[in-house]
């Protein structure tokens, strides 16, 4: 008796309400997903996905090999497909696989192929049904798209730009949290405001990219002799602060809008164009004009991915040890003191005074001008592992770090727009406008009259997360934790609640408070303890051993909500005092809601409940020998504790495992890997407390019956290559159980017939001339079977006469169509007859002359019937 | 000297004559037969007949070398045109050769012979067609003669054969002919053996003899009142394999200017069927076309064949 153990966590319905889990983000649920309709939009255009059997995948294997293209395989049909179809590449889904390629084979994953094609030159379903009805083809399907089912905006690529929002799921070279945690504040907050302008200092901005131009303001030229220019380096920055928004295109940008209200609006202060005679090199400009210039057009926030170069670490380190000096200084001091504010001093645009904002640089040394000039922000870039990114400068004078990213793996680097496009880069330069974007968030949020420079300074540095301080780059930005910094106001507490004991759990249920300077509450902290004095002056850092807690996040959900959660694990039958507070982000707590006595409940057992229509509760289930039943069992706790499931299966033929998607126990019943007889299954469930129920389900395993044949399979002849013959095999062969049976097929030359099984239909189609001898092996799941032989040939009926084969070594066939007299007579070169017989000769049964004794040479073959007389010439080697 | 050879020679002659029952063997085990086909335009319009003609020497490295001495002519060129077997299984045959008479007692020549079959389809064990090919053939033959007596000469001719028949599957032999002749008066006479050599392996690994003969060959030339010529030839042979086949041909010459031939080749179950045929020449200032035609009957491929071809002699 063979025993299985499943543990099962969190059976309870209850327990699925998306805003109580400790886990989730705000936002990263909110989505109701759709049923996607049945149209090509839902697929991948110009893709499908393709599995061959074997003797196929040979062949195009071969193929590969010898070029890439298909030739070969010209018999299955695919050298066609390839023209029409305007195939651009095929190749494996499952790549070689090296060490690992032989169970990569034996799994059969090699006949995987991905099938590109020229997707105006047929839809992907009709492709897909093409491939389909080609012999050798197992599998053609579109590939359908995939969705990110939480994302907030609607932007392609967002689901790329981890360093946005980064859970861990893109590679194992991504680390859940390794971000900006900019989607709570697009949420909660604000998506940018066309108030707040950003001066780009970098290359040119591509004002006309599709995922720029509607947050493009204007633009300067500080190079010599060139006008504006789109240039990579300066378009990605740009991008990242201020891509447009859910438009269904590209990515997104921190401050880029919501694709109803516009973002963030970006100057570009060009600093370089590329050099037309090396276009590996730029052409720099006056970095201080551009600086100032953007000052002097609005903008609060200037952008700078760029610092000094120097030959050595040590004339790096030696200007850095004198500070920064000259017009770059000045430029900066100036933005910095007048930005925001008009010739006359006044305020006039959403912050007084502005924020100069540097990269660090890319030398991997601890100098970084202008960068470490003290009144700028200097950036340092990490990798989306939470390790500073290898190239990046570092030391005390970075003041924050962002996501640089480090494109050395993939999907490692920051993703943004190019001139024409979207790209990878890496570098501190990329971490640079991660933090000029979240600036422009806090300005378009917080600014106005009376916000200051050193207000968003204090919230960017404030508000970054220090645990990480080791990476010497800084804290990381967090943009929620920058929005929330300072907050010194506890959300307001809960007024009312509900609450319900469950077992020994209490479930409690409330409405979302606001919070005066955060908007509403982060989360909620829910107590429980059997003595009221210990939820008396509470301080909910430090909480008691006698109180028993659980946390709720508010997520996407607003004031006025309801909102839910459970305390578990409690005594039974016990009375317990319980409250609510609310806490911000920075962990401001209310005042505990009124406290209230729940008395918790009873441990009730597991309930077991077969959901299969063949099961009568006492009865045998009766199952054939070549059956697989795959029973549902609904295990439930009322109580939503964790339950554990034993099998006892009676027989090997049972084995029972988790159904992640229905969430249910599913017994699986194959008939044939135990011996006919009657058994009994006993599936114990047990609770994380002891309690249990038990069921027994008795079933019986029929005797299994063998395969007989009915009626031959009659030869046949084929007229034409590609013509096509079913062939019904339940009218030759039947199984008494009324088994779906296994045909396995030996054809005698397989580059004249094609005969592709599915279920009792033989697809039989004529690949080439010639003749072969077919064997069908029909076999049930206990190995039982018989084997029906027939033979096939596809004969062009232009030409009655077949003589083969040609060379002879030593017999040569004489076939003819309908059977008849014929005469045959063979000449030898020089006209001597030495062979001449009449005799009956037919398609099934060629006449088989023996010219083994025959000299090396040319023969004439005279064949003569139906009063028709043909002459071939045959050579005997 | 010329004791010593005839004492060789008729051993051999009674090696070949009297043995051949022991060696026979079936219809179409005879090798390369193609070398047994003549390509000189006169002999084949009077039934093939070879062996013991003098005139147009050009082509005694086909037959029999020990005619040149004999010769009247002391060098003389020739080539042909021939389709064999037109109505199955035909041949082009593209033939040349020369001779040279030193004064009637040595005797030197030479031939070519290609030959390109017809294209067949290949065809694999299954009834396939896989590709197709065009087979052809090649002989290349040298001859000597040597008149060692006043009335006997000697000669023997070597051959080089070789046919492809598929891609990559070509068969080489060596054949030779040996010959005494001799002329009295209007009549000469030659005996010999012909295409005797090496075998032929199939690739089955099965072994093949070249149609080799004991051979016979007499004829007989007058000229009546210096305008009417007339000569007739017979040859005969018996093979190896043990069948035997017999030729005769005649042919009158207006004015040393224009001839009209005739013959006739019984060939019973040797490697060449029976046929008649006839054919045409003309001869001026020693340069002469010839024309041969083959009559065959009931459902012989060798009818309709035909071979064209021009000389010229000093």
């Amino acid at each position: 008796m063979k025993i299985r153990e499943l543990s099962i966590i969190s059976i309870i319905a209850i327990l699925a309400v998306p805003s109580c889990s400790r886990e989730d983000l705000p936002g990263r649920h909110n989505e109701e997903e759709q049923p996607e309709q049945e149209t090509e939009t839902v697929f991948e255009q110009g893709v499908i996905e393709v599995k061959f059997d074997d003797a196929l995948t040979e062949k195009i294997e071969a193929d590969l090999k010898d070029g890439g293209t298909v030739t070969k395989a010209t018999s299955s049909g695919l050298a066609d497909l390839y023209a029409s179809m305007g195939i651009v590449s095929m190749e494996r889904i499952f790549p070689y696989a090296g060490k690992f390629e032989p169970r990569t084979r034996e799994a059969g994953l090699h006949r995987w192929y991905r099938v590109v094609y020229d997707p105006s030159a047929v839809p992907v379903t009709k492709a897909a049904d093409s491939f389909a009805g080609l012999p050798g083809v197992e599998y053609a399907e579109p590939v359908r798209k995939k969705k990110l089912t939480s994302a907030i905006f609607n932007d392609p690529d967002f689901p790329n730009q981890w360093h946005y929002y980064n859970d861990g799921s893109l590679s194992s070279r991504h680390s859940a949290g390794a971000d900006i945690n900019v989607v709570p504040v697009w949420e909660n907050y604000t998506t940018g405001n066309p108030d707040v302008i950003v001066s780009v200092v970098d290359g040119g901005i591509d004002r006309n990219h599709e995922d720029i131009k509607d947050n493009y303001y204007t633009g300067q030229s500080f190079v010599t002799g060139y006008g504006l220019e789109a240039h990579g380096h300066g378009t990605h920055v740009a991008g990242t602060i201020a891509a447009v928004n859910n438009n269904g295109i590209g990515v997104c940008g921190i401050a880029g809008g919501n694709g109803k209200d516009k973002g963030v609006r970006l100057i570009s202060c060009q600093v370089f164009v590329t050099n037309p005679e090396d276009p590996t090199k730029d052409i720099g400009g006056s970095t201080s004009q551009a600086i100032k210039w953007g000052a002097d057009n609005g903008a609060v926030i200037s952008q700078n991915s760029w610092g000094y170069t120097y030959e050595t670490e040590a004339e790096a380190k030696a200007a850095h040890e004198k500070g920064l000096s000259g017009p770059d200084k000045e430029a900066i001091d100036y933005f910095i003191k007048n930005a925001g504010f008009d010739e006359n001093g006044n305020q006039t645009g959403p912050m007084a005074g502005g924020v100069v904002i540097f990269a660090a640089g890319n030398d991997n040394i601890q100098y970084g001008l202008p960068a470490s000039y003290e009144p700028v922000i200097a950036v340092g870039a990490m990798t989306s592992q939470f390790t500073r990114a290898p190239y990046s400068n570092y030391g005390d004078w970075v003041d924050i770090a962002a996501p640089g990213g480090d494109t050395s793996y993939g999907q490692g680097g920051i993703l943004s727009t190019v001139p024409g496009g979207y790209d990878w880069y890496q570098g501190t330069s990329m971490a640079c406008p991660h933090v000029s974007g979240v600036a422009a968030l806090l300005v378009s949020y917080f600014g106005g009259p009376g916000f200051t420079n050193e207000q968003l300074k204090d919230k960017l540095s404030g508000g970054a997360r220090d645990e990480f301080a080791s990476m010497r780059i800084g804290p990381i930005m967090d943009a929620l934790g920058a929005f929330t910094y300072g907050g010194t106001i506890a959300p307001d507490p809960v007024a009312s609640y509900e609450a319900e004991a469950v077992s020994n759990n209490i479930d409690m249920t409330w409405t979302v408070t606001k919070d005066d300077d955060d908007r509403k509450a982060f989360g909620y902290i829910m107590v429980a303890s059997q003595n009221r004095a210990s939820l008396e002056n509470l301080n909910f850092r430090a909480l008691p051993e006698d109180v028993s807690f659980q946390t709720v996040l508010v997520g996407d959900l607003n004031v006025g909500d309801a909102i839910s959660g459970r305390i578990s694990d409690l005594d039974f039958e016990t009375t317990y005092y319980i409250g609510i507070a609310a806490y911000d982000y920075n962990r401001n707590y209310s005042e505990l809601s009124a406290i209230r006595t729940v008395a918790t409940l009873g441990n009730n057992p597991p309930e077991i409940t077969v959901e299969y229509d063949g099961y009568v509760p006492g009865e045998n289930l009766q199952i054939k020998s070549f059956e697989v039943l795959k029973i549902p069992v609904n295990v439930l706790d009322v109580d939503g504790h964790e339950v554990s499931i034993r099998l006892e299966p009676g027989s090997d033929a049972v084995k029972g495992s988790m159904e992640p998607t229905s969430g249910k126990y599913v017994l699986t019943v194959t008939g044939n890997i135990a011996e006919p007889g009657n058994y009994a299954a006993v599936l114990t469930a047990t609770d994380s407390y002891g309690a249990s129920s038990t069921l027994e389900l008795p079933y019986t395993i029929l005797p299994n019956q063998a395969p007989s044949i009915v009626k031959d399979i009659e030869n046949m002849i084929l007229t034409f290559m590609g013509e096509k013959v079913t062939i019904d095999m339940s009218e030759h062969i039947q199984d008494p159980d009324g088994e779906q049976l296994k045909f396995d097929i030996n054809i005698s030359d397989r580059n004249i017939l094609h005969i592709n099984p599915s279920g009792n239909t033989l697809h039989v189609t004529a690949l080439g001339y010639g003749n072969c001898d077919v064997t069908i092996v029909a076999s049930d799941s206990r190995g039982e079977s018989c084997t029906l032989t027939f033979s096939v040939l596809i004969k062009d009926p232009s030409s009655s006469l077949e003589v083969y084969p040609n060379p002879v070594t030593d017999f040569l066939n004489v076939r003819t169509g309908e059977e008849m007299d014929t005469r045959i007579r063979i000449t030898g070169p020089a006209g001597q007859t030495i062979y001449d017989k009449t005799a009956p000769v037919s398609a099934f049964s060629p006449a088989k002359i023996d010219m083994s004794g025959c000299a090396p040479g040319r023969y004439s073959v005279t064949v003569s019937y139906g009063g028709n007389e043909f002459i071939r010439t045959v050579v005997k080697l | 000297m010329k004791q010593d050879i005839i004492r060789l020679l008729i051993p051999a002659f009674c090696v070949v004559f009297f043995s051949p029952a022991t060696i026979s063997a079936s219809p179409g085990s005879e090798a390369m037969p193609f070398t047994r086909v003549t390509h000189d335009p006169v002999s084949a319009s009077m039934g093939g007949t070879s062996i013991v003609r003098t005139s147009g020497m050009a082509w005694s490295s086909y037959s029999n070398a020990a005619a040149i001495p004999y010769s009247n002519e002391t060098f003389d060129v020739a080539a042909s045109y021939q389709l064999w077997q037109p109505s199955g299984n035909p041949v082009n045959n593209i033939s040349a050769g020369g001779a040279w008479n030193a004064g009637g007692k040595f005797g030197l020549s030479a031939g070519f012979t290609y030959g390109a079959g017809q294209k067949y389809d290949t065809v694999n064990s299954s009834g396939q067609v896989t590709g197709n090919f065009t087979p052809s053939e090649i002989q290349v033959n040298i001859g000597l003669a040597w008149k060692f007596l006043p009335f006997l000469s000697i000669g023997a001719n070597v051959k080089y054969l070789n046919m492809t028949l598929a891609e990559g599957s070509g068969y080489g032999a060596v054949s030779s002919d040996i010959f005494l002749m001799t002329k009295l008066a209007g009549w000469r006479i030659a005996a010999g053996v012909s295409s005797i050599g090496s075998k032929v392996t199939s690739a089955g690994g099965e072994k093949f003899w070249l149609p080799a003969s004991v051979t016979l060959g007499a004829g007989y030339g007058h000229v009546f009142g210096d305008r009417h010529g007339l000569d007739i030839m017979a040859d005969a042979d018996w093979y190896m394999s043990g069948t035997a086949s017999v030729s005769a041909g005649a042919s009158y010459t207006y004015n040393d200017l224009v001839s009209v031939r005739a013959g006739y080749r019984y060939g019973g179950d040797s490697v060449i069927p029976s046929y008649a045929s006839v054919g045409a020449g003309v001869e001026f200032l020693g340069i002469r076309i010839d024309a041969a035609y083959l009559i065959a009957t009931g459902n012989s491929l060798l009818k309709n064949t035909f071979t064209v071809g021009a000389g010229f002699s000093f």
